[in-house]
């Protein structure tokens, strides 16, 4: 998931830190979305050999571990309150998800909604991490 | 908590991005800091006494009935 950083302001070089810092997350995530959809259609469309199927799962491997180390760098590097900020969101997302989890069997037998498929939570983590970000910040502006 | 930081730091003459910077912190936590909507760690809360050369709570100060608690 993509995550909002702002950091100390860093007066040392023209881009800040927290813009070189969301760029990379940017950059490595959409790199890891494009490199997977893409394998997924190399491997469906084209059948390849061994090594090429290799290639297409370390790729967007490689840029997911990539994002990854990127995003707790960056972390590392947060102010207090923007720590705070973004455990608030991680709280709101965690809990979003833990509660949706627990009710979906109850609503799927109830036919209110379908199979659960891995993405919706993804979908699901990622939109409550954002509105929990975008509610802690301006709740310290 | 209540605090003089604002006071403080027009005595000095600085922007919330000066004091910002001395302090090693975002300007969003300075600003939430003087308007009293976030409490700063002990570290920042030294850091700041040490800044302005006073003691912590000559800066922080608790709100009526906080102190009984």
């Amino acid at each position: 998931m993509l995550y909002i950083v702002s950091m100390k302001p860093d007066t040392s070089s023209t881009l800040s830190c927290s813009t070189r810092g969301t760029l990379a997350q940017t950059l490595w995530l959409l790199g890891m979305a494009f490199s997977t959809a893409g394998g997924i259609l190399l491997i469906a469309w084209l059948k390849p050999a061994l090594p090429i199927r290799v290639a297409a799962v370390a790729v967007p491997l490689v840029c997911g571990v990539a994002y990854a180390f990127r995003l707790l760098r960056d972390l590392a590097r947060l102010d207090e309150l923007q720590l705070r900020i973004q455990l608030e969101a991680a709280a709101t997302a965690c809990l979003g998800v833990f509660l949706v989890t627990l009710l979906y069997p109850i609503l799927q037998i109830a036919g209110f909604v379908g199979q659960l498929q891995p993405y919706y939570v993804v979908f699901l983590l990622v939109g409550l991490l954002l509105v929990g970000y975008l509610n802690a910040n301006r709740r310290y502006r | 908590m209540r605090n003089t930081l604002r006071v403080l730091r027009a005595e000095k003459n600085w922007s919330q991005a000066d004091l910002a910077t001395h302090l090693g912190v975002s300007r969003q936590t300075i600003n939430a800091v003087e308007t009293g909507k976030y409490d700063p760690s002990l570290p920042l809360a030294f850091g700041i006494a040490r800044l302005f050369e006073k003691r912590i709570e000559e800066i922080f100060l608790p709100e009526v009935g906080q102190a009984a608690r």
